[in-house]
C-alpha cells in the first residue's frame, strides 16, 4: 500500500524529529512524499529525508517526492541535493 | 511561529550590544587606541550586524553596513590610514547604522537621504573616485546589484514571492565547469563540515552555502557517506558535509567571513582552485581524527553507498558502543566507522532570556513573603513563646530563608546601568553639533549594578542633564580659549554606590552657574522675593524651580522652560534626589541620588505621636538617648545635641511631620543620628524605638499622593501602613523652617 507524508512549511530544527519518526514509522510501505508546502528546508531535515531516500532504496520500496514547491527544489539544489533526492526525470524536467 | 519572529527579537538583542561595542571601539580609536585588535573587534560588530540583517531580509540596513563593513575593511587591512577625521565619520554612521537598526525593529524612520549622503560619505573614503556618485542615493549604486538580501520565509504568510528567487542564479551546469578550468585563480573549494552545535544553535548550512552564492556562483556537492540509516539517526546531529566549488572574485578573507557566524561550529577548508571532493575530505580527516596511529585499515571504503572515501560519522550523540549494528545489506559500513569526534548535546546555552513579567511577578511574590513572615513572627511574639524554642528559631531561619530569597530575586533583576550610559556618547555627539560646542564625554562606573526598573527611569534624567551641561555649562570653544581652557569641553558621566543608593554624577568643565544671572532671572520671574538673601547653594537649587529658564532664546537642545524642574520631579518620584554643585569658571555637578531597588528596604521602625514610623537603615549611623547636658538651644525654638565633637540640629520628626505640634523633651526619647545624602548629619528625635525590619516599599504618590518628608510607604507585620521616612526632605524640611504658604519665597515653590 502507499502511504504519504506531507512536509510542513518549516523544515528546521524542530521538525527533523517528528520528520524522522514519521518515515521510520511508515517504512516498509511506498511513500509519496508530498513537498507543496515547503518553503524552508534545513540541513537537518535534508539529511532526514536523504537518509529515508536511501532506506526505502534498501527495502526496494517506492520513495517519492510530489510536486515540490520551488523553494524546496531551489534549496534541494543548493545544498547539491537533487541529484540524491529526486529521480533523474524530474531533475531533468525542472533544470 | 514565532520561532522566526523570537530569533528576530534576539537578533535585535544582539544589534543592541553589538552597536554599543562599535560605539566603544570607535571612541576608543578617538582616543588612539586604534590598535588591530580594537578595528577587528569594530568590524566585526558591523559585519555581525550585517549579516543577522540579512538573514531576516532588511535590506537598507544591509546595504548601509555594507558600505560601513566596506570601509572598515580598507581600515583594518591599512588601505586607508585611521585619522582622527575618519574616526568621527566613522562615529556618525554608528549613528545612522543604529537609526537603521531602529527602524528595521519598527522603532522609528531612517533618514534615508542622509543615510544615502553618509554611505557616499563612506564609500568617497575607500574609493575616492566613487565620490562623484555621492548625490546617488545608495539604493541606486551600481555596486550593490547582485547584493540582495536572502529572505527566509517562515510560516508567517509571507508572500511566496519572497522566496528563493531573489537570490543570484548560480551555475549548475556541469559542462560549465569544464569552461571554468582556463579561470582557475578565481575558483576555490570550501570545504564546510558543520558540527551539530550549529543546527542546534539555529544556524542552517542553507543559509552558509547561500552567503557564498553571494561572492559567486556555487556549485556545491553533498556527501552522505557518514549519515547513519534511517533507524539510527540522531534528527538532530550533523552528519551530511559539503564540497562548494566557488568562483569569485573576492579573497579567502571574504569567503571565511562567510562563516564568522559559525565559528567553532562548522570545520571549514578553503583551497584555491578545483579540489577533488575526496582530496579534501581526506584533509579534513587528517585533522578530525586525534590519532594518526590509531589502526585505520578499518575498511571504510567498502561502504556501498559511498562514492568517495567516507569519513566516519560527523557527530554521534549516544555514546560510541551504541554505534548500532547496520542493515544486513551493508555489514561493513558503520561498526568499521571509526568516529571522527563525539558530540554529546550540551546543556544548551549558558544564560537565558527571561520575560521580565515573571521576575517583577516573582519579585512581588517575594515582598508578599516578607510581609507574611514578618507577620508570623509578629503574632508570634504577640503569643509570648521563647527566643530558644524551636518555633521562634524556625522562625528565625524562615526569615534567613526569606531574606536570601529575596536577595537572590533582587540580584536576577540587578543590571548594570552600562545600558544606560551606551546611548549617552551619540547624544553628546548630537548635542554638540547642535550646539557648535566641542564636548568630551567620559563615563565612568558604567558597571555599576541597578535594579532594572531604576534603570529605565534614569535614561531620561540622565539625557536632561547631558544636555543641559552641554548646552548651558559649556562655553563656546572660542570662549574656552579665551578663558585658558581646552577647547573641547569634558563631560564627566559616572555612576556609583553610596551608602545604599545609586548616585549618577554629571559634571562639566564649563563656565559653571552664573548666579547673579540665575538671580536676576529667578526675581523677574517672580519665583522669589527680590529682598530675599540666599547662599550660593540657593541660588544654584533655583534653577529646578518650575518655569525657570536661563536661556534667552529657546535652543533645539534645551531651555524650553520645561527643564531641570522635570528632571527634579521624576527623580523624586523614584524616591531619589537631585542637588547641584557649582563652581564658577570650572564648571557644575549635577548629583542625582536614586534607592538601588523599588522593592524592599532595610529600615528601623520607630514611634512617633503615636504613629510607626520607618527609618532608612543605611541613612543611620547611630541611636542614643540624649542627657540633658548634651542638649543646647539654639534660636527660639531649635536646639543642637552635642554629639562627641561636634553639634547637630536636633529634629523633632513628629513637629516636623505635624504629628505634634509641642516638642516633648528630647531627653524623653530616642535620638538616632542619620547623614543625609550631601554628608549633613542630623538627630531625629523618636519617642521610642521597635527594632530593624526589613520592609517592602509600596509606593505613597501611586496609591495615594507625594507627601513631603515621606520618601513611601510599607505594610507591617501587623497589617498597618507605616510611613517610610525621607530623611533628607526632613533634614531640608527642618532647615527651611515651618512652611507659610503665603510667602511666595522659594520655600512655596518648591
Amino acid at each position: 500500500m502507499t502511504t504519504a507524508i506531507a512536509l510542513p512549511e518549516t523544515l528546521d530544527l524542530k521538525a527533523s524529529g517528528p520528520l524522522k519518526q514519521a518515515f521510520v514509522e511508515r517504512r516498509g510501505q511506498d511513500i509519496e512524499v508530498h513537498a507543496d508546502q515547503v518553503r524552508r528546508l534545513g540541513g537537518l531535515c535534508l539529511q532526514v529525508l536523504l537518509a529515508a531516500r536511501k532506506a526505502w532504496a534498501e527495502d526496494g520500496k517506492p520513495f517519492s517526492i510530489t510536486a515540490p514547491s520551488e523553494a524546496f527544489v531551489e534549496t534541494t539544489r543548493l545544498f547539491g541535493a537533487e541529484g540524491a533526492l529526486f529521480p533523474a526525470d524530474y531533475q531533468g524536467a525542472a533544470s | 511561529m514565532d520561532e522566526l519572529e523570537a530569533i528576530k527579537v534576539t537578533f535585535f538583542q544582539e544589534c543592541e550590544e553589538l552597536l554599543a561595542d562599535l560605539e566603544g571601539g570607535l571612541l576608543a580609536m578617538q582616543d588612539g587606541n586604534d590598535d588591530g585588535d580594537t578595528v577587528n573587534a569594530v568590524f566585526r560588530a558591523v559585519h555581525s550586524i550585517k549579516g543577522g540583517a540579512g538573514a531576516f531580509g532588511l535590506e537598507p540596513l544591509v546595504r548601509f553596513a555594507h558600505v560601513f563593513e566596506t570601509l572598515l575593511d580598507a581600515l583594518r587591512s591599512n588601505e586607508i590610514p585611521g585619522t582622527a577625521d575618519l574616526t568621527a565619520v566613522l562615529l556618525r554612521a554608528s549613528d545612522v547604522l543604529a537609526d537603521h537598526v531602529s527602524a528595521a525593529r519598527g522603532l522609528g524612520m531612517v533618514d534615508m537621504d542622509a543615510s544615502a549622503a553618509m554611505a557616499a560619505e563612506l564609500k568617497a573614503w575607500t574609493d575616492p573616485s566613487a565620490a562623484a556618485v555621492a548625490a546617488a542615493p545608495v539604493e541606486d549604486a551600481p555596486e550593490f546589484e547582485g547584493f540582495t538580501p536572502i529572505v527566509i520565509s517562515g510560516d508567517d504568510g509571507m508572500d511566496d514571492d519572497d522566496l528563493g528567487f531573489d537570490f543570484q542564479p548560480m551555475t549548475i551546469s556541469l559542462d560549465a565547469q569544464a569552461a571554468d578550468v582556463a579561470v582557475l585563480d578565481n575558483v576555490w573549494t570550501v570545504s564546510i563540515r558543520p558540527k551539530s552545535d550549529l543546527y542546534r544553535k539555529a544556524n542552517e548550512t542553507g543559509l552558509l552555502l547561500r552567503e557564498l552564492a553571494r561572492l559567486g556562483p556555487i556549485q556545491a556537492t553533498l556527501d552522505d557517506s557518514a549519515l547513519p540509516t534511517l533507524e539510527f539517526l540522531d534528527a538532530e546531529a550533523a552528519y551530511v558535509t559539503w564540497s562548494v566549488r566557488l568562483e569569485t572574485e573576492q579573497g579567502e578573507e571574504a569567503i571565511r567571513e562567510v562563516f564568522e557566524f559559525v565559528d567553532g561550529d562548522c570545520e571549514l577548508e578553503i583551497t584555491r582552485g578545483e579540489a577533488p571532493v575526496a582530496d579534501v575530505l581526506a584533509s579534513l580527516m587528517e585533522v578530525a581524527l586525534p590519532e594518526p596511529a590509531a589502526p585505520v585499515e578499518a575498511p571504510i571504503a567498502v561502504a556501498p553507498v559511498a562514492e568517495v572515501a567516507p569519513p566516519a560519522p560527523v557527530a554521534v550523540s549516544a555514546p560510541v558502543p551504541a554505534t548500532p549494528p547496520v542493515a544486513a545489506n551493508a555489514p561493513a559500513a558503520a561498526p568499521a566507522a571509526k568516529p571522527a569526534q563525539i558530540e554529546v548535546p550540551g546543556p544548551g546555552q549558558s544564560v537565558i532570556r527571561v520575560d521580565p513579567e515573571r521576575i517583577d511577578r516573582l519579585i512581588d511574590l517575594v515582598g508578599e513573603l516578607v510581609i507574611n513572615q514578618a507577620m508570623l513572627a509578629q503574632r508570634v511574639g504577640e503569643y509570648g513563646i521563647a527566643p530558644s524554642s524551636n518555633l521562634a528559631m524556625g522562625l528565625d531561619e524562615l526569615e534567613q530563608l526569606t531574606r536570601e530569597i529575596q536577595d537572590s530575586v533582587m540580584a536576577i533583576r540587578a543590571q548594570p546601568v552600562k545600558s544606560v550610559f551606551q546611548r549617552m556618547p551619540r547624544l553628546v555627539r548630537e548635542v554638540a553639533n547642535m550646539t557648535g560646542k566641542q564636548a568630551r564625554l567620559v563615563m565612568d562606573g558604567e558597571n555599576t549594578e541597578v535594579d532594572k526598573t531604576v534603570i529605565e527611569r534614569l535614561a531620561d534624567p540622565i539625557t536632561h542633564m547631558l544636555r543641559n551641561a552641554i548646552d548651558h555649562g559649556l562655553e563656546s570653544p572660542e570662549e574656552r580659549k579665551a578663558a585658558g581652557k581646552n577647547p573641547e569641553g569634558v563631560v564627566r558621566l559616572a555612576a556609583l554606590h553610596r551608602s545604599g543608593r545609586i548616585v549618577i554624577e554629571v559634571q562639566d568643565d564649563g563656565r559653571g552657574i552664573n548666579r547673579e544671572r540665575v538671580l536676576s532671572i529667578a526675581v523677574k520671574k517672580g519665583l522669589i522675593s527680590p529682598d530675599l538673601t540666599l547662599t550660593d547653594e540657593e541660588i544654584d537649587n533655583l534653577i529646578f524651580l518650575p518655569g525657570f529658564s536661563t536661556a534667552d532664546k529657546i535652543s533645539d537642545v534645551s531651555g524650553r522652560g520645561v527643564g531641570m524642574d522635570v528632571v527634579k520631579r521624576s527623580v523624586q518620584a523614584l524616591g531619589g534626589r537631585i542637588s547641584i554643585a557649582s563652581r564658577p569658571g570650572l564648571g557644575s555637578t549635577f548629583t542625582l541620588s536614586l534607592p538601588l531597588t523599588l522593592a524592599v528596604l532595610d529600615g528601623m521602625v520607630v514611634d512617633v505621636a503615636g504613629e510607626t514610623l520607618v527609618i532608612p537603615l543605611a541613612c543611620i549611623v547611630e541611636s542614643l538617648r540624649p542627657k540633658a547636658e548634651e542638649i543646647r538651644p539654639l534660636g527660639p525654638t531649635g536646639s543642637v545635641l552635642a554629639v562627641r565633637d561636634s553639634f547637630v540640629p536636633l529634629i523633632d520628626v513628629g513637629l516636623t511631620l505635624n504629628y505634634r505640634s509641642k516638642s516633648p523633651p528630647p531627653t524623653e526619647g530616642v535620638v538616632l543620628l542619620v547623614e543625609g545624602e550631601d554628608g549633613s548629619r542630623a538627630a531625629l528625635v523618636a519617642d521610642a524605638i521597635h527594632g530593624q525590619r526589613q520592609v517592602v516599599i509600596k509606593s505613597l504618590e501611586q496609591n495615594y499622593q507625594q507627601v513631603e518628608g515621606v520618601a513611601a510607604a510599607t505594610i507591617l507585620g501587623d497589617g498597618r501602613v507605616a510611613l517610610i521616612l525621607d530623611v533628607d526632605a526632613v533634614i531640608n524640611l527642618r532647615r527651611r523652617g515651618p512652611p507659610s504658604p503665603s510667602d511666595p519665597t522659594l520655600i512655596a515653590a518648591e
